[in-house]
Parts: structure tokens; C-alpha cells; sequence
């Protein structure tokens, strides 16, 4: 069995909700056209109405508005529609089919640090394979950048190539 | 929710013609390319008020709300079949009930993972079901253990089905509420 990897959903899913929506109300100013063409209705087409607008010299403000609006929403779809969906989750080594979340291992690496000697505080940052810890060291303790990469390295082996660095900085006294 | 692959054309097209409209109206605002001066309002009125366009346009209407609404209930999720087809050389089929799987293969994952609140879901893929068994880090769990618990339900699977009908798929997301220590703590 081949099967994707987990991703994120792509953008292009909300403007193909609206663009189904637009689609629906255009149908229905078609639909009403012909109701009224053939006389099931007595309302007036709309799209007659709309056309007629058609021979003013200046857009209606409406016009106007509709228009801004036409352009903001084709720039959203244009774009949306040629970006990728991105990975979610990056996958562990191992036989098993194992995927973890940037944010379990940002959690898991700061509680690893946290436990390191003279750490005061500690924040994991993922950035494609690489993670950086941020810590806030106890005065004196200058030395614990080394235990803290020991520690997260052991915390964190297994789950495949991932690059750590250390970030540290020395509370005030 | 499923993501129908016609999503993206379908934006780009409808984006294309969005901005095409919106140039026609800032041509007609601001007389740029002077194709509204041009524009020859009589010739349309004569197609829009003829016969034919009232029926075309009550065609175009029906494809159109079909094509929409099919566009928008392709993306409804779509239930798994309740049991799978064992392969077997003889001509007997054997159909195996697969529902109570993922409830089984959930509470292994949070008995010997350090994870917790496990939610699973069922997706027919090509070949077979995929059991996607979502989960929440603990953060004191380390990397070991998690390759390790998945190895093992992963085994448990295809000893289950050898053949590959069933398999599982983990994903590990951040904590469920992140900062707060579950170690109750004595004053």
C-alpha cells in the first residue's frame, strides 16, 4: 500500500467552497432570467436590469464595489490555487508508520532541557529539521549548554536527523 | 473532509475570471483601454432578449447548480465500509468485520505509549484501510519510547493481516494543554 504523506489542508479549500457558492448564485441569476423571460414570474430579470446598467457613462457605486471585491477575491483563489500543501508532521524513524507533529517535539525537547541542571526555563523552536532550544539559565551555570544538548539529544533519539542547537541566556542575579 | 483534486483548477479558473471582471469594471470607471466606448449595448440586449437565451439560459443554470453542488458535496467525508476482504487462494471469501479494530489498536497506543487522548479514524485506500490513530504527546515521553510503541502496534497489525488489508498509520501532535503539569501537587 502507497500511501501520502500527512499534510496540511491546502489553501485552495475555502475558495472552492466560495467558488462553488458563486457558481450556485450565478445559477440562480440564470435560472431567474428564464423564469422571467418566459413569464413563470412576474419580478423583472435581473440580468435584464444588470445590462441596462450597462449603457451609464460612470459604474454605479455598486458596480464599483463589486468589482474591488471581484478582484480581492480572484487575487485570493489565484493565489491559493498554486500554493502546496505542507507537511504536517515529519516521520520517525523505525518500522512503524510514525509521524511526529514539530510541536511534540518543541514540547518534548523544552521539557528535556528544563530537566538539565541550572535551567531556569526552556522553549523548543522547529524549523523544518532543525530545533532550537531557548534557555534561560540560572546564574552561574554557564556550563549547561552541554548538558542540555546531551539531554535533549538523549530525549529525542530515535525519532530520526534532527538538527539541535542551543540558545542560552543567563538570568539576572 | 476530503480535498477533491479539481479544487485547484477550479480556483485558478474562477480567480481568472474574477479579475477578468473586475478589469472590465475599472475599464469602464476609468476609460483605460476604451473597450467600453466601444461596447455596443444594443447587439447584447438583442441576444439576451431573444428567444433561444431564455432556454440556454435555464441549461447553463441546471449544469451550473449541478456541477456547484456536486463541487461542494465532494468534500464530504465519506464512511469507510465496515469490513474488508481477506485474501485466500481457495474460492471462499472471507469478509472480516474491521470496526472494532481502531478502538482496540487506540487504547494499545495509549496503554503503552507515553500519549494520551487517541482518536482514530478509518479511510478506505487503494489495496485495503488505512487506521489513522492520532494521538497527543506527553511531554515527558522520550523519542524511544515512541518509535518503540509504534513498532509494536505496527507488528500487531500485520500479524493481524499479513497481507496488508488493514494497515495503521500514527500521528503525534503537541500536548493537549500545554504548560499544565497533570502531577497533582500537595501543599
Amino acid at each position: 500500500m502507497k500511501l501520502r504523506d500527512p499534510r496540511r489542508g491546502p489553501a485552495a479549500a475555502w475558495p472552492a467552497v466560495l467558488g462553488a457558492l458563486l457558481l450556485l448564485a450565478f445559477a440562480a441569476l440564470l435560472a431567474q432570467h428564464a423564469a422571467a423571460a418566459r413569464g413563470w414570474t412576474a419580478n423583472a430579470s435581473w440580468l435584464g436590469e444588470a445590462l441596462a446598467a450597462l449603457d451609464d457613462r460612470r459604474p454605479s457605486a455598486w458596480a464599483l464595489a463589486g468589482g474591488a471585491a471581484a478582484a480581492l477575491l480572484g487575487l485570493w483563489f489565484l493565489i491559493a490555487a498554486f500554493l502546496p500543501a505542507r507537511r504536517s508532521h515529519l516521520h520517525a524513524d523505525g518500522p512503524g508508520d510514525l509521524w511526529i507533529a514539530p510541536a511534540a517535539i518543541e514540547a518534548v525537547a523544552a521539557d528535556a532541557a528544563e530537566r538539565a541542571p541550572g535551567v531556569l526555563h526552556a522553549a523548543g523552536e522547529m524549523r523544518r529539521r532543525r530545533l532550537r532550544v531557548k534557555a534561560l539559565l540560572a546564574p552561574g551555570h554557564e556550563a549547561a549548554v552541554a548538558d542540555i544538548l546531551e539531554s535533549v539529544g538523549a530525549r529525542l533519539g530515535g525519532l530520526g536527523e534532527l538538527e539541535v542547537s542551543v540558545q542560552a541566556k543567563e538570568g539576572a542575579r | 473532509m476530503r480535498r477533491p483534486a479539481i479544487d485547484r483548477p477550479a480556483a485558478a479558473v474562477l480567480g481568472l475570471l474574477l479579475l477578468a471582471a473586475a478589469a472590465a469594471v475599472l475599464d469602464w470607471r476609468f476609460d483605460l483601454a476604451g473597450i467600453w466606448t466601444r461596447l455596443d449595448t444594443a447587439q447584447v440586449r438583442d441576444v439576451v432578449d431573444a428567444d433561444w437565451f431564455a432556454w440556454a439560459a435555464l441549461g447553463a443554470a441546471v449544469v451550473l447548480a449541478v456541477l456547484a453542488l456536486w463541487w461542494l458535496l465532494a468534500r464530504l467525508p465519506r464512511p469507510a465500509e465496515g469490513r474488508v476482504a481477506l485474501s485466500s487462494t481457495g474460492s471462499d471469501r472471507i469478509d472480516l468485520d474491521v470496526r472494532s479494530v481502531a478502538p482496540r489498536l487506540r487504547a494499545d497506543l495509549d496503554r503503552v505509549a507515553p500519549v494520551d487522548r487517541t482518536a482514530s479514524r478509518r479511510t478506505a485506500v487503494r489495496g485495503g484501510q488505512l487506521i489513522e490513530l492520532r494521538t497527543h504527546v506527553d511531554p515527558r515521553a522520550d523519542g524511544e519510547s515512541l518509535v518503540n510503541a509504534a513498532a509494536g502496534i505496527a507488528a500487531s497489525v500485520r500479524t493481524a493481516f499479513p497481507d496488508g488489508e488493514i494497515a495503521v498509520r500514527i500521528l503525534v501532535d503537541g500536548p493537549k494543554r500545554p504548560g499544565r503539569r497533570r502531577t497533582p501537587r500537595v501543599h
